[in-house]
């Protein structure tokens, strides 16, 4: 009786603060995302530059004696590969404030086209791999920390090991001999849909999704066993505190110690993790999309790299960057929401 | 290093995969019947995804050439023995005078869409690649063209001007267009003369015997692309979904996936059989195991993995020599290397034997000479073939002056030691294998080797940009006309990297090209080779062969030869029980 009093007499007060809170997280959002663009703007100059000063441009790989030297030369200046640096980056610049992130030099089309084609299918594997991660990274770390030194948590440490110490195309050989090319086939062996298939629909959803499972099963694996290891660690952190105690001194079940009171604070380093992995999410993932044939941005990036195409580079980069940003500034706001001690003044 | 290591616990796994997987279908059940049937669908595969630049005269990946080879046809192909025979031509002729080349095209012939194949079509495609605004790399192919090297010439000379600011680029490409249209105008009109709808006749300033392997190129429709600039060819729809003469349409291009094609009902030297190809991009690693298990039907395969599918009976193995070597490039401007008793010492120092047996697993040739094995103008026996002999490597090296005088295992001179750096470029396993092979056996005749691995953009540009190196690390990819010109006259990029110069090659390579007649021609390649093989400009290597593996339980009527092992596709067939 008593308390459910309390409750409604202090009930007004977490609401205004709740509300003042919200207001600073907003402003201090809209103050980030504005420091974001000197900062943005200071990357695109480092990576211009890093990329430009690496030896070798778009055509000098071409070694074949079919290939005109002056057609070359010509190519060169028509691209103006041989202009002063400044300038370069001047006219990039400029295209880029117009919206227009321009023409990839080895595919001959529109570098916005080409990042458009392959974010459907990096997204679809990124995504789907970060919700296997965390579904099953998570509840193992916790129910690891809950238990800690029963066979479950050997269990779990000895999966985590294997999963962090197995490379992700190891893996995925396996996977393959095991559902695809082997005496089970169930999982197509590559590819991300059926070749020759024209299916739309939820039928298209289904043949991507069937193409998905392995791909995302090998870059899971290594995730959910670094996750458990997060989440065991830093709920035992938790679980040793003296609020804890007092929760479990004054008589609450262990299923409300741990699940409210312990976990929110325990998921404060995951948040980071999540902020780190947005990145991630679409870079791509070089060697299993190599495996797998999986048309996702990792292989965009190294082939691009590898053949000096300028402005697949500094397109990719530059979303790179901007989501390398906007994960850590999610990741600060999630901190606020999670941890109320954290105030954004 | 992360590279090489990676390969190696990928060939291990592959090698438990093949282990583990013995239970597929027995041998030849397909064989039954020899009458082919239509129907199925073909899947080939490739290592790399093609650009998607499907235009034969833009193209610059060779995974793109995969598909326009299948979609597109030349004036003129090859027969098993690599000579020119026609291909969309009825016949050809050569003038007295040796300059005129007259071709009559096959009547009736269409386009994917239906529209006639004319002269028209034939003077766009070279027209398109001589146009100044013209954006791909193919030029110099045809400079030999009446009036072409004369209007190519006005054009560097406007390139310099504005290099050295003395003219801005629009009135440089002002200049350019107008002796384009002087050109067209002029010497263009017997350069490239369409005299009727069949009839095409092109002439050269000089006899020039490799234009005809460059006139044999794919043929592009000119009602597609007339109206599109040159310089804007790139964005027609139709670099990206080509409509060509050749076996195959192009339906579609997934990125990254596969592309897909279907047979021309009118292809002129026959109908396909098989309805379907589907072009896979496959994982190396991986397409060993699909081509055993029966998802692909095709792939190129390297000899250090030939061992794990030689035990399948449904995959038959095609070799045949390739038109590329590897070689170490020397740069003249090293006093150490620049010494021919030091090259020939470290031909006869080398164990390249050694790399052809265990890198190649025997599949190649030792390369003692310029030519590659399936070339005409290779003669094998004209050429010394420093087989490895240490004592003479050492003799050879005595008699330069190097002497190991303080018994270090390293040999001196004035004061210097016997040394160079060789860089070689990552990527190429066997030859990454090469280098420390390399090193070891010239430690053996007391000369020191430093290795420098690097990434292949970054090796290009120090050997032929900047020409900061002693020694390199390369291949070249070679074609069917013997021709040297573009790779040892020291007039021209890829010829002036080494700084070796040589009167009596120049001469030779000129006169090559002169003179037409392949009987004439091999005594002059013949005697240069040797010039090569005595100067020593490039250490050569080896040539390796191509290995193909093919589901013969599945694709018949296979006529594997120096044109490859899929060249009349048309003819392949599928058996109606390895249809579905």
């Amino acid at each position: 009786m008593r308390r459910v009093g309390a409750a409604v007499a202090v009930a007004p007060a977490p609401f205004c603060r709740t509300l003042r809170r919200g207001e600073a997280v907003i402003t201090y959002t809209i103050r980030r995302l504005v420091q974001m663009l000197p900062i943005l703007l200071g990357a695109t100059m480092v990576i211009f530059l890093v990329i430009k000063l690496a030896p070798g441009d778009p055509f000098s790989g071409m070694i074949n004696p079919h290939i005109d030297p002056h057609k070359i030369e010509e190519e060169r200046h028509r691209l103006c590969l041989d202009c002063p640096l400044p300038e370069q980056y001047a006219i990039w610049l400029k295209e880029l404030l117009q919206g227009n992130l321009g023409t990839s030099i080895r595919f001959k089309e529109p570098v916005a086209g080409i990042i458009r084609d392959k974010m459907g299918p990096t997204l679809a594997l990124g995504v789907t791999t970060e919700v296997i991660v965390f579904a099953l990274g998570i509840p193992i770390g916790i129910l690891s920390a809950r238990r800690q030194h029963s066979w479950l948590d050997n269990a779990a440490t000895l999966f985590a090991f294997g999963g962090l110490s197995i490379p992700a195309f190891f893996f995925g050989l396996l996977l393959l001999k095991t559902f695809s090319l082997g005496s089970v086939q169930i999982f197509p062996s590559s590819g991300y849909i059926t070749p020759g298939s024209s299916t739309t629909g939820i039928a298209h959803f289904l043949d991507v999704a069937h193409h998905l499972v392995l791909p995302a099963l090998a870059l899971g694996v290594t995730g959910i066993a670094g996750l458990t290891r997060y989440v065991r660690s830093s709920m035992l952190e938790v679980l040793r505190q003296d609020y804890i105690r007092t929760a479990q001194a004054k008589g609450l079940g262990e299923r409300v110690v741990v699940y409210k009171h312990a976990l929110r604070n325990a998921l404060i380093p995951v948040i980071t993790i999540i902020g780190l992995e947005l990145p991630g999410l679409v870079g791509g993932a070089i060697i299993t999309e190599s495996i797998f044939i999986w048309p996702g941005m990792g292989r965009l990036l190294y082939t691009a790299l590898l053949e000096r195409d300028y402005p697949v580079l500094m397109a990719l980069n530059l979303m790179f960057a901007f989501l390398t940003m906007l994960g850590s500034l999610l990741a600060d706001i999630g901190y606020a929401v999670v941890d109320p001690r954290i105030r954004y003044d | 290093m992360l590279k090489r290591c990676l390969a190696a616990v990928l060939g291990l796994v592959l090698l438990f995969m093949v282990g583990c997987n013995k239970s597929g279908t027995g041998g030849d059940g397909g064989t039954a019947g020899n009458t082919p049937v239509d129907g199925g669908t073909l899947n080939l595969s490739m290592f790399s995804a093609p650009k998607g630049v499907f235009n034969p005269i833009l193209y610059e990946d060779q995974y793109d050439s995969n598909v326009i080879g299948l979609v597109f046809d030349g004036l003129l192909m090859n027969n098993e023995k690599l000579e020119w025979i026609c291909d969309l031509c009825q016949n050809y002729s050569v003038s007295d005078d040796n300059k005129t080349v007259t071709f009559k095209l096959k009547p009736g012939l269409k386009w994917h869409d239906g529209q006639p194949v004319t002269t028209a079509d034939v003077a766009f495609t070279f027209r398109a690649v001589l146009h100044p605004e013209y954006t791909g790399v193919r030029t110099g192919d045809y400079s030999a063209l009446a009036g072409v090297q004369k209007m190519l010439d006005e054009r560097d000379d406007l390139d310099t001007q504005v290099k050295d600011k003395k003219i801005t680029d629009a009135e440089s490409a002002k200049k350019k267009m107008d002796s384009w249209n002087a050109w067209l105008s002029g010497d263009g009109k017997k350069a490239i003369n369409p005299v009727d709808d069949l009839t095409i006749s092109f002439t050269t300033d000089e006899p020039y015997a490799p234009l005809l392997q460059n006139l044999a190129t794919s043929i592009m429709p000119e009602h597609i692309f007339k109206t599109t600039e040159i310089g804007k060819m790139a964005d027609n729809p139709a670099t990206k979904a080509p409509i060509g003469t050749g076996p195959y349409k192009f339906v579609e291009y997934k990125k990254d996936q596969y592309v897909k094609l279907v047979r021309n009902e009118d292809y002129h030297l026959g109908k396909p059989h098989i309805p379907t190809i589907i072009y896979k991009i496959a994982n190396q690693e991986v397409a060993i195991g699909q081509l055993k298990s029966g998802e692909l039907d095709f792939m190129p395969i390297n000899p250090a993995d030939v061992e794990l599918v030689k035990s399948d009976k449904n995959v038959r193995l095609e070799t045949r020599p390739d038109f590329g070597y590897q070689y170490m490039g020397i740069n003249f401007d090293n006093a150490f290397l620049k010494d021919k008793l030091v090259r020939q010492a470290i031909m006869y120092g080398l164990d390249r034997q050694a790399i052809v047996d265990k890198f190649l697993k025997g599949y190649g040739t030792v390369m003692n000479s310029h030519m590659p094995p399936v070339i005409w103008a290779y003669d094998a026996a004209s050429l010394k073939p420093y087989a490895r002999d240490l004592s003479k490597a050492k003799d050879l090296l005595a008699q330069a002056g190097w002497k190991d005088k303080n018994a270090d295992g390293y040999l001196t001179k004035d004061g210097k030691v016997a040394q160079f750096t060789l860089k070689y470029p990552s990527g190429n396993k066997v030859r990454e294998n090469s280098a420390p092979l390399i090193q070891a056996n010239l430690k053996e005749i007391g000369i020191k080797v430093d290795l420098q691995m690097l990434e292949f953009s970054t090796l290009s540009t120090e050997v032929f940009d900047k020409r900061n190196m002693d020694a390199w690390l390369m291949g070249w990819s070679l074609s069917i006309d013997p021709d040297p010109g573009a790779i040892f006259l020291p007039d021209n990029k890829w010829g002036k990297v080494t700084g070796w110069t040589n009167a009596r090659s120049e001469q030779l390579i000129k006169q090559g090209t002169k003179v037409l007649k392949v009987s004439d021609r091999k005594p002059l390649y013949v005697e240069w080779a040797k010039i090569l093989n005595d100067e020593l400009p490039y250490i050569f290597l080896y040539s390796q062969n191509v290995v193909d593996a093919v589901r013969q339980d599945k694709v018949m009527g296979l006529k594997p030869d120096a044109r490859g092992t899929l060249w009349n596709i048309w003819e392949l067939w599928i058996p109606k029980d390895k249809q579905g």
